[in-house]
């Protein structure tokens, strides 16, 4: 008799494999004093993550085993990161070359350029960050006014891109800049790899209202880029963008979302709000995140599903996140008052970047309800 | 049951689904809603001819052998379309009761409320059964609740016996009723916003408007996902089932609002689907919290 191993089955050993590989891998110096560590050490942690992942063949996941990925589907890229979420593992920096650059350059980029960046990516060797938005160019990405001027062998970028996440420690840059100043909208903007290591390049980190310092301004002032890293057609860089944007960052990151929401919860259950009322509903919200993601998954093929379920998921967790800090600073825990006077802040960010809860009304309301615009 | 229960839309349930769909379709495609429901648009006969009734039962008792999961599906139709009969209540009570199977007529099922009141829905068919509280079919008189007029429920007489399974699996389809309830009301939304001028442009062009029935989707797909909780995690089913009518509600709400003034009218209907998950949100919740107890 022929054994199947059907998909479930399958997966359910990933889980566990994963599970004891995660329990087994996490750097104890990261368990014991995470929270408390000084930035250098934070980085370092980060970094050996990275290429703790590689070694132990949980880099790329779903991406093709030909470029070096582990040609697994989106369900283990799930399990994957919420196993992680719960073990507390920490966050590599190379999270926007894995999530972003990789599944772009593997559709849309050269082989010279796949055969260059992915494996780097993959080894945590390098560290990507995205210079999308600008000072005046937040929700409306279309209207950048960073400047690529043609000069020999590649082009000059002048501008200044803004919330640029990893940029402290990144080798790349997923870039967008304006090739013809004079061309219609969405047919004038070119796509660039770009090195961040280089005299161009000038970071000022941002203060954010938390405290924390995630983000930098990036000054580019007449940095190079070669004709070799220009990703797609020249003035089509709006296409790779959208390529770049639709991918299924937002169900990984909702997983990983939902795991945070769960433990503030939880805490509330436990410590800071034990008996009041209000929580068990936020307690049944936060699993309905978790049922939402599974969703996302299941409608991940088709596009205006996926449009759909990882739109809703977003502005859910977001927007369920902050009510639930609004509660734990309300509720005075000697314990935890730190915290939660600090998630409180942090969480008004949630709903802001990667798409703000008003943009992602609009697509709803546009591109799944079909609503007139 | 919890490993099989997935996000995914079966293949079973949904085949049955588009099935019953067209029967319902071509039965009450057309007539305005607020008409059809207070009159006798679909003779039992249908269904019991179709053998829609036994869509839940198992292969060895005649039926199509759906599960909880496929069911889900079947109530999101059935409450897209708000047939004044007793459908979900007749095809859950003849996949828990060997004595509804035997009944060839429409077996609804009596539940108690927490403030003590015995309700059952009975639509407009004629000579509907009960679960009695032994098991037994019984057909106790019964004094009429106008609330909704596509359930048509009745109160008096005892609570149905049921145990703790059936009486979480009802719960959830009658919530995922009320999902289907939901889902229709939005798309009654899109189209009429879209078609409405005020200030001459569509009032969905309008972000206020839109953002009014993004909120509805994002609500709408969470009564979803909440019944799918309850049916892979039946520990945690009333939470769940709680927030899946509230949601739906939700729903509901905001779309009479973007309706204006015609939205509040009963000739439009849109109160039918909202008295069908309120009047469903009592039934649904008191089962559940029994299955738990």
């Amino acid at each position: 008799m022929v054994t199947v191993i059907d998909a479930e089955t399958r997966r359910e050993h990933f889980r566990r494999e994963a599970l004891e590989w995660l329990t087994a891998s996490v750097p104890s110096e990261w368990r014991e004093n995470r929270g408390a560590l000084n930035e250098e050490d934070e980085t370092r942690l980060r970094s050996l993550w990275d290429r703790l992942l590689h070694a132990g063949g949980y880099a790329g996941l779903s991406l093709p085993t030909e470029y070096g990925g582990q040609g697994l589907g989106l369900e283990e890229e799930v399990i994957f990161h919420e196993l992680a979420a719960r073990v507390q593992a920490p966050d590599g920096l190379g999270r926007i070359g894995k999530i972003l650059a990789a599944p772009t350059l593997i559709a849309l980029g050269t082989e010279q350029q796949r055969a260059r960046y992915l494996p780097k990516i993959l080894s945590g060797e390098h560290v990507w960050c995205q210079g999308f938005s600008e000072p005046g160019a937040g929700s409306d990405l279309a209207s950048v006014s960073t400047t690529a001027t043609k000069t020999e062998g590649g082009y000059l970028i002048r501008g200044t891109k803004i919330w640029t996440s990893f940029s402290k420690h990144a080798q790349k840059c997923l870039l967008l800049a304006k090739t013809d100043p004079d061309g219609p909208r969405h047919h004038n903007l070119t796509f660039f790899l770009l090195d961040m290591q280089q005299p161009g390049v000038r970071i000022e980190p941002i203060r954010q209202m938390s405290g924390n310092a995630h983000f930098s301004e990036t000054h580019l002032d007449d940095a190079f880029v070669s004709d070799d890293d220009v990703l797609g057609r020249e003035n089509e860089g709006w296409t790779v963008t959208m390529t770049v944007l639709a991918n299924e960052r937002g169900i990984v990151e909702g997983i990983t979302r939902y795991i945070e929401i769960r433990s503030d919860v939880d805490l509330l259950l436990t410590c800071c709000a034990v008996g009041d009322e209000r929580v068990p509903r936020l307690d049944a919200r936060t699993e309905v995140v978790r049922w939402q993601v599974n969703k996302a998954v299941a409608q991940a093929e088709d596009e205006v599903q996926s449009l759909r379920s990882s739109a809703v998921l977003k502005v859910w967790w977001s927007e369920l996140w902050q009510q639930v800090t609004n509660l734990g600073s309300t509720v005075d825990c000697s314990k935890h008052r730190e915290h939660w006077r600090h998630q409180y802040l942090e969480s008004r960010s949630s709903s802001i970047y990667s798409g703000t809860s008003e943009i992602q009304r609009n697509i709803v309301a546009e591109r799944v309800l079909g609503l007139p615009r | 049951m919890t490993a099989t229960f997935t996000a995914a839309v079966p293949e079973l349930g949904r085949e049955a689904g588009d099935a019953i769909g067209d029967v319902l379709k071509r039965a009450l495609d057309g007539a305005p809603v607020a008409q059809y429901v207070e009159g006798t648009p679909i003779a039992w006969d249908v269904i019991r001819d179709g053998g829609w009734d036994m869509l839940g039962a198992t292969e060895d008792d005649g039926g199509a052998d759906l599960d909880l999961r496929d069911l889900i599906e079947i109530g999101k139709v059935v409450g897209r379309w708000l047939p004044p009969i007793p459908l979900t209540s007749s095809i859950m009570a003849k996949r828990w009761s060997v004595a509804a199977r035997s009944e060839p007529g429409a077996v609804s099922i009596a539940v108690r409320t927490p403030s003590g009141r015995i309700l059952a829905p009975f639509g407009a068919t004629e000579g509907v059964l009960l679960i009695g509280p032994d098991g037994d079919l019984t057909s106790a008189a019964r004094t009429p609740d106008d609330y909704a007029p596509s359930l048509r429920l009745a109160e008096g007489g005892e609570p149905s016996g049921l145990g703790a399974d059936a009486a979480r699996e009802i719960a959830i389809v009658w919530a995922a009723e009320a999902v289907g309830c939901a889902e229709r009301l939005l798309d009654i939304g899109v189209a009429y916003v879209s078609q409405r001028q005020q200030f001459g442009q569509p009032v969905g062009r309008f972000q206020a408007v839109k953002h009014h029935l993004a909120n509805a989707l994002i609500e709408c797909q969470q009564a979803e996902s909440a019944v799918l909780w309850a049916g892979a995690e039946p520990d945690r089913a009333t939470a769940a089932l709680e927030v899946a009518f509230t949601s739906a509600l939700r729903t509901a709400e905001l779309v009479v609002q973007v309706h204006g003034g015609i939205g509040f009218t009963w000739e439009l209907g849109l109160h039918m689907y909202m008295r069908h998950i309120v009047a469903l949100r009592q039934l649904s919740l008191a089962l559940a919290a029994q299955a738990e107890a």
